[in-house]
């Protein structure tokens, strides 16, 4: 589960200046020929840069996205429900796996992405900093964050790394089971008593604004991103795929009698939705550290980190060297 | 498996064809097996095409070239040797097995269509 490109650093371009022209004209050359990127093809300093971060922040993204569903697990309601959310959170852990996997091949070591992750370095999705006080926060997340995050994957999976995308084809057809169970959650309380209605409609209300912040901050204030889309590292604007959320999925939510908590939320006429800007204030606040359980999340990395810490030793020899993946 | 047990040749683009750029080698020694992966797409995964009896990934490759160039254009060549691989037995094979009993593994297992038809014709009827 990922909200791509969510945050206001803008890149500095002027390392450009310094790449070899002609191998970047056939690295441009390339990608325009819609053909991918390899681990061992030349590449500029900013793409690899760019890449580091994104599939590291993705990967991130699922091993800390699996933590607030993951305490309903024990409190799902009933065997069959249990069952589901226990595989998709399996799934979410084996998501950041491949991504690692695939973010090594750029040359940063997983250890070093997770000392990262761990001392604030590296960010991660910030919807994953809001609470899951009852089950219908936990269906939120199943069926609407794991909405978003499939309309930036599907879209991430075009792009120009080939590491990268084979890891998001593979997770891309796993999520289609994490959809379907969320939808079918969502609509076993829309169907039900006054109470469960309630209580998913409170979730939306509480988890509507994060899910706005999902896709990064409005084009009109986010960092320059020619560059990047030219290169296939972005593949749509923040507004763009914002924009596609709304259009699948406000409808389904209408459908099924809830309130989103926007009086301006509606699609236009030229087919483009309009709704109040989400607080970027806020959205920063979170970012920077300072979210309702940012410290709780990150708490929980350092202590499994920790508690792991005597097996990789053990498992180590005097010849243990670290070898990049392949592919 | 080890990456570091991957052989792997030059990456081509466009129409060359990476097994132009291996050269024939003839080595002396015993031979082993070595499991032989193409790359035919750039952007997609290397596929297993066969093995080849060779006494080093070098002459691995000169053997592939002989055994496994079509005239196709293949972009990479990795050459492996056989007993690098961790192969399951025939007691492992369960491990391949899908459990039928884990429908909730997949999309089919999630029909809500009933019930939201059900929940939308009865909020209908209501004023």
């Amino acid at each position: 589960m990922y909200g791509g490109g969510n945050t206001f650093e803008g890149i500095k371009t002027d390392g450009l200046a310094l790449e070899d022209p002609v191998k970047l004209a056939e690295f441009e050359a390339r990608i325009a020929r819609g053909e991918k990127i390899e681990p061992t093809d030349w590449m500029p300093q900013l793409y690899r840069k760019q890449l580091i971060r994104m599939i590291e922040q993705h990967a991130h993204s699922e091993i800390i996205g699996a933590l607030p569903e993951g305490t309903w697990i024990t409190r799902a309601p009933g065997f069959k429900r249990k069952m589901s959310l226990m595989a998709k959170v399996q799934d979410e852990v084996g998501h950041a796996q491949l991504l690692y996997s695939a973010a090594e091949t750029l040359g940063k070591s997983r250890e070093q992405m997770i000392d990262d992750l761990i001392n604030g370095k590296s960010k991660y999705s910030n919807i994953f900093n809001y609470p899951t006080f009852t089950w219908a926060d936990c269906c939120f997340i199943s069926w609407l964050v794991d909405a978003g995050a499939i309309v930036n994957q599907l879209a991430n999976a075009k792009g120009s790394y080939g590491p990268y995308c084979r890891a998001l084809d593979r997770i891309c057809a796993e999520e289609s089971f994490h959809l379907k169970y969320g939808h079918h959650c969502v609509i076993y309380l829309a169907s039900g008593t006054a109470t469960q209605r309630q209580m998913f409609q409170e979730a939306l209300n509480r988890w509507w604004p994060p899910m706005m912040h999902f896709f990064g901050p409005s084009d009109k204030i986010s960092a320059h991103t020619e560059v990047l889309m030219r290169w296939k590292v972005k593949m749509g604007t923040n507004d763009e795929m914002r924009n596609q959320f709304l259009d699948m999925y406000v409808p389904k939510i209408w459908e099924l009698g809830f309130t989103i908590p926007d009086p301006n939320l509606k699609k236009n006429e030229s087919g483009k939705w309009e709704y109040t800007e989400p607080d970027w204030e806020e959205f920063k606040r979170v970012i920077n550290g300072d979210g309702p359980c940012n410290k709780e999340r990150l708490e929980v990395r350092r202590v499994a980190e920790a508690r792991g810490k005597w097996v990789r030793e053990a498992l180590k020899t005097p010849k243990t060297e670290y070898v990049t993946p392949l592919a | 498996m080890d990456t570091r047990e991957v052989f792997v040749s030059p990456l081509t683009e466009g129409a060359n064809n990476a097994y132009d750029l291996i050269s024939s080698t003839d080595e002396p020694g015993p031979k082993k097996t070595f499991e032989i992966y193409h790359l035919v797409k750039r952007g997609k995964q290397h596929v297993h095409v066969g093995s080849v009896l060779a006494a080093t990934p070098q002459q691995a490759m000169s053997e592939a070239k002989k055994q496994f160039n079509s005239g196709k254009v293949i972009y990479n060549v990795w050459a492996i040797a056989s007993e690098a691989i961790r192969f399951t037995t025939s007691e492992e094979k369960e491990l391949w097995v899908t459990l039928p009993d884990k429908k909730f593994r997949d999309a089919s297992d999630y029909k809500g269509g009933d019930k939201l038809k059900e929940f939308l014709e009865r909020n209908q009827s209501q004023p």
